[in-house]
């Protein structure tokens, strides 16, 4: 291929450029002897033969600067003779330079937003130094058998591993924070000494980190350490903070210690922890947390693998189980996990559906251009052939059409970026709760970079093709721009194959999206077995101190329930916690009396009236009374799945134990069924337990009809007023807290539906333009066929079938991917199986009724050509 | 469209240097000594004009230039006519007959 | 001795004056003619007419004078001058010589 050939002569030249000076001289002195010697054949004496045709060269240093300037000038001059006329020659059609530039905007600014999410989240590595050795043991807690912590010997990781250097503990909560008076809700964290330094977090702005051996109870004042955003925010950034008395959780503590700035924890879901942790609190290595769901984390030893350190451990718990047979009868499996990958594993799937799903938005923003581009070389025709018949090479005229995409590819580029700067500040808006790192996602330089490479290689990718494809076509006749026949043809194959795969690609998107829907649907339309709607929540902190008896707290519990239950517009209120569906769940197991393993399960702990708060039917039985709290009756209310598989639903009067009660409770009532780990898992059973039997902390729910704006408020005074140490926060509605249980659901699906959109809406323009113009093409064509008597009907039926054959072939194509590409999506999806047929006849539907538009305008038209017009259009 | 009249100025002399090295690769004395001879020395061509128009063509891809040293003396660059060359050489051609034809039908109206 | 680049300049004066040695004309009418004669080969830009008139005309081989032109609106009239005709002449001879040389070489081997 010639064109080949001409672009390695390039290369090589730019390889020689070097040398090309030392050439240059030689090519010369080497024509000054040419020339002398020619001189001296026509009888001339050497000196003065040398003489004449220095004279004649004219001085070598001039000939070689008109080299050198012939040698720049090709390459910077050429540069910006093709930008210029490239400019030009787009600034004289701005719709067509408006339509590419705004699809590879939404092309290029889709695929900038999702990368820098994945980046952030998924690529770049944990802000800890040598964070890849950093790891994440787990206990899988399904194995292990009822009351772990509180029975039998308890395996300790930390003092076994010889692989796993300084294992540590730590556990996220929210804490009160009282600072002169003032009290807020801070992120804190409980964690053992290890982990700091373990995270390379020491040494510390200022003071020391935590001592573990604080967290004991003769210990009176525990030392903190401080985020250094606490510091400046409410310590003025004092340089004599250390020794300081602040107040957490009614607990007086000294800080002994300043974080550096923008430390952040990063740990997995199930360590609950925030970010951005305000307060770290010291803690004891507590074994058993391990098994009862809490992770740990840990740094491989030097010279130590992951799996090598997997093996160990494996090793060491079933040593431990054979040991303790009878008190391990499932086994003990344990996991360790580099934390990189440990925290992004609920997050990955999504992700990579969405790269995906913007990866095909992309490419069909390609071809469309590149449509839209073969169409418009087309009509250009004329032009390219009087250049080329001027003299400009092949070479000249694919770089001149490559400029001009490349001069789109940019301002697309630069408007993607902008619209990328868009979409991430609109993450904050789509609320992805467990997005890891989320802080972290920026348009960065990784990025910009991204977008840049993105934009080059688009260009060429929607440009190349049609211009190689012209100029080839173009070689043969110079000066002639009649249609000749064959070259019609070829265009409108690749034309019409172009539409094919536009359509086929835009499928795959639609029917993830269309799955994600189904999916989000059928989260939102199950039965939850609970009633959110109107109710309120508010979280109470009490303190232990001032409420040291249970006796004390249910009489506060039940002062608060009637000071809200005589609110304004308040219709019920209770008490119970945590709620359905928050993030943190309180299991335990329970069994009946004949019930050997026990079932692991939920329980809530419960004033009267929760249930009728809730909106949770009750089955049999009665509720929890004023009366049980009262007279401290061990009862119980129980789910009807689990009165149904004890007691065949004969359950009231039976009795049920519970892990941290040595006397089993007495079943009053049974409750309906409810979703509160999960609105997917409809397999975890619930046991309401009166407050006193076991204490958390508790959230008042409230059913009311009063905007949040006047009722949360009001909740809060109500309940602080009846004095100190009850501090109530995070009042927020219970539909919320379902809402927010799906969000990453929600996320994916919101994001595929507008990149499936997106895809459909860039289809469409596409199938539409290349059929108006495959149509004009054939005008004179219809004017025949109608001047020989063909009806206006037969025309559009011809245009109609031809878009109807690509759509239909097209959609075909798309469906086969999409079955290739969605079984990847089936961790995503709930209630419905990667073949749906509801979503693929929708989809189908969809892309059908957009194709008809688009090709029933053009087909519209071409059937009302007048045939004398058409017959001229040449 | 660019004016015909304006594109004999560097096609011209292209004209020249691409034909004379479509008969056999040669190193620019020989280039310019040749073309002086088979114009009967209507045109001398001088390495001012020469070289850069080599270098140009070189760059276009047209020619190709090759180093060869002779068994004693210096090095020297020879060039000759890519297929390319051969291409845009033929074109020239037409150019140039429709040019000459042109003229002479104006020249004789 | 002449080089290749001094053909066209010379080509473009050689066409002008060819053109006004058969009848004075006003610009526009004289790209008109200079296409028609040449079988719509040789076209000349406005961008390059207008300073070659003017050079002509500096160098005093046409002059111009404003008539009116068959739509009865002023125009400048071009006219060979008696220097002119010379010119005309030896460009003439001029452009035979090159352009035979031209394509004496294109011809080479293939007469």
């Amino acid at each position: 291929m010639s064109i080949l050939r001409t672009v390695l002569a390039r290369v090589r030249a730019l390889r020689r450029a070097r040398h090309a000076d030392r050439d240059l001289d030689e090519e010369l002195r080497a024509y000054v002897d040419a020339r002398a010697a020619s001189y001296e054949r026509q009888g001339r004496a050497p000196a003065d033969a040398r003489r004449a045709a220095l004279i004649e060269v004219e001085g070598i240093e001039q000939v070689k600067e008109r080299v050198r300037d012939v040698r720049i000038g090709s390459t910077v001059e050429a540069a910006a003779r093709d930008a210029r006329y490239g400019a030009r020659v787009l600034w004289r059609s701005p719709g067509y330079a408006l339509i590419v530039i705004v699809t590879i905007a939404l092309g290029i600014g889709v695929n900038a937003a999702i990368f820098s999410v994945v980046h952030a989240v998924l690529w770049r590595s944990l802000p800890y130094p040598d964070a890849a050795r950093i790891l994440v043991i787990e206990a899988d807690t399904r194995a292990l058998p009822s009351a772990y912590s509180s029975s039998g010997p308890v395996f300790d990781v930390r003092t076994q591993s010889r692989l796993i250097t300084s294992i540590a503990q730590v556990e996220g909560r929210d804490a009160s924070l009282e600072v002169d008076g003032v009290m807020e809700r801070v992120a804190a964290a409980r964690a053992t000494d290890e982990l700091l330094p373990l995270l390379g977090a020491t040494p510390l702005t200022l003071g020391r980190t935590l001592v573990t051996a604080e967290d004991a109870h003769d210990i009176v004042v525990r030392g903190v350490v401080i985020s250094h955003e606490l510091w400046q925010r409410r310590l003025e950034g004092d340089p004599q903070v250390i020794g300081r008395r602040l107040t957490v959780n009614n607990f007086d503590v000294q800080v002994v210690g300043v974080m550096r700035p923008d430390f952040r924890l990063v740990l997995p879901a199930r360590n609950h922890a925030e970010e951005r942790i305000d307060v770290w609190l010291p803690r004891d290595f507590a074994p058993s947390l391990l098994y009862r769901g809490l992770p740990l984390v840990g740094r491989l030893a030097p010279g130590a693998s992951v799996a090598g350190a997997q093996a160990e451990l494996t090793a060491l718990a079933s040593g431990f189980v054979a040991g303790h047979p009878s008190a391990y009868p499932g086994g003990l499996r344990l996991t360790v996990r580099p934390l990189g990958e440990v925290v992004t594993r609920d997050v990955k799937p999504a992700l990579v559906a969405l790269s995906a799903a913007v990866g095909f938005v992309l490419i069909i923003a390609c071809v469309n251009v590149a449509n839209l581009h073969l169409a418009r070389t087309r009509t250009r025709e004329r032009e390219l052939a009087v250049r080329r018949a001027l003299g400009a090479t092949r070479l000249r005229l694919v770089r001149q059409l490559l400029a001009e995409n490349l001069i789109l590819a940019v301002l697309g580029g630069a408007c993607g970026l902008l619209l990328a700067r868009l979409g991430v500040g609109a993450l904050d808006w789509l609320r992805p709760v467990h997005l890891p790192r989320q802080s972290e996602i920026a348009i960065d330089g990784a990025a910009m970079l991204w977008t840049a490479g993105l934009t080059v290689v688009s260009s060429v990718l929607f440009g190349l093709v049609p211009a190689l494809a012209f100029t080839r076509d173009a070689d043969g006749q110079p000066l002639h721009s009649s249609r000749a026949g064959s070259l019609q043809l070829r265009s409108r194959r690749l034309h019409r194959g172009l539409v094919l795969s536009e359509i086929a690609l835009s499928i795959v998107p639609l029917i993830a999206a269309g799955l994600m829907l189904r999916t989000f649907a059928n989260l939102v339309l199950t039965p939850i077995g609970f009633d959110p709607a109107h109710v309120v929540t508010a979280r109470i902190s009490l303190n232990l101190g001032e409420f040291s008896t249970v006796d004390r707290r249910s009489a506060f519990y039940r002062d608060a329930i009637a000071r809200v239950g005589g609110l304004p517009g308040v219709e019920a209120a209770s008490i119970g916690g945590p709620p359905p569906l928050a993030p943190v769940q309180s299991t335990l197991r329970f069994w009946g009396s004949d019930d050997g393993e026990g079932t692991m399960g939920m329980h809530r702990s419960v004033m009267p009236g929760y249930l009728g708060v809730m909106g949770i039917p009750l089955r049999a039985g009665r509720d929890i009374s004023d009366d049980d709290i009262r007279h401290r009756r061990r009862v119980v209310v129980v789910d009807e799945r689990l009165a149904a598989r004890l007691w065949h639903g004969e359950a009231v009067g039976k009795r049920l134990s519970v892990e941290y009660s040595k006397q089993p409770l007495e079943v009053v009532g049974v409750a309906g069924h409810i979703r509160a780990r999960d609105i997917r898992d409809s397999g975890t059973l619930m046991i309401y337990v009166p407050s006193h039997v076991y204490e958390i902390e508790q959230t008042l729910v409230v059913k009311t009809r009063a905007p949040l704006s006047t009722i949360g408020p009001a909740i809060k005074q109500a309940v602080e007023a009846l004095g100190p140490g009850r501090p109530v926060f995070d009042i927020r509605p219970m539909d919320d807290i379902v809402e927010a249980s799906i969000d990453t659901t929600r996320f994916t699906m919101l994001l595929l539906s507008g990149f499936g959109m997106t895809s459909l809406v860039l289809a469409g323009v596409g199938l539409y333009g290349t059929l108006a113009y495959l149509t004009s093409q054939r005008t004179q064509e219809f004017g025949v066929r109608l001047a020989l008597g063909a009806s206006a009907g037969s025309i559009l039926r011809l245009v109609v079938r031809e878009g109807g054959l690509l759509t239909g072939l097209g959609a075909a194509l798309g469906l086969a991917g999409a079955m290739a590409v969605t079984r990847a999506l089936q961790g995503l999806l709930y209630g419905v199986t990667p073949v749906d047929a509801l979503t693929i006849a929708s989809v189908v539907g969809l892309v059908a009724a957009v194709a008809l538009v688009a090709v029933g305008w053009p087909a519209w038209r071409a059937a009302c050509v007048d045939p004398t017009t058409a017959l001229r259009a040449e | 469209m660019p004016d015909p009249i304006a594109s004999l100025v560097k096609g011209t002399l292209d004209l020249l240097v691409l034909r004379t090295l479509e008969l056999q690769p040669l190193h620019g004395a020989a280039i310019a000594e040749r073309i002086f001879q088979t114009t009967r020395g209507t045109f001398q061509i001088k390495a001012g004009s020469l070289f850069p128009a080599l270098h140009r063509l070189e760059q276009d891809g047209w020619i190709e230039g090759e180093w060869q040293t002779p068994p004693k003396g210096r090095r020297i660059k020879s060039y000759r006519l890519t297929r390319e060359g051969r291409r845009h050489l033929s074109a020239e051609k037409a150019t140039w007959q429709r040019v000459v034809t042109a003229m002479s039908l104006v020249l004789e109206s | 001795m002449s080089r290749p680049t001094d053909l066209v300049q010379g080509t473009l004066d050689l066409l002008l004056l060819k053109i006004l040695a058969l009848e004075p004309l006003h610009g526009w009418a004289i790209g008109q003619r200079l296409r028609q004669v040449s079988g719509n080969v040789l076209q000349v830009s406005d961008g390059s007419l207008y300073p070659a008139l003017h050079k002509l005309e500096n160098e005093g081989w046409i002059q111009a004078e404003w008539k009116p032109t068959e739509n009865n609106r002023r125009a400048k009239f071009y006219s060979l001058t008696r220097a002119g005709r010379r010119q005309l002449e030896s460009e003439t001879a001029n452009w035979d010589r090159l352009s035979s040389a031209i394509t004496q070489v294109v011809r080479i081997e293939e007469a």
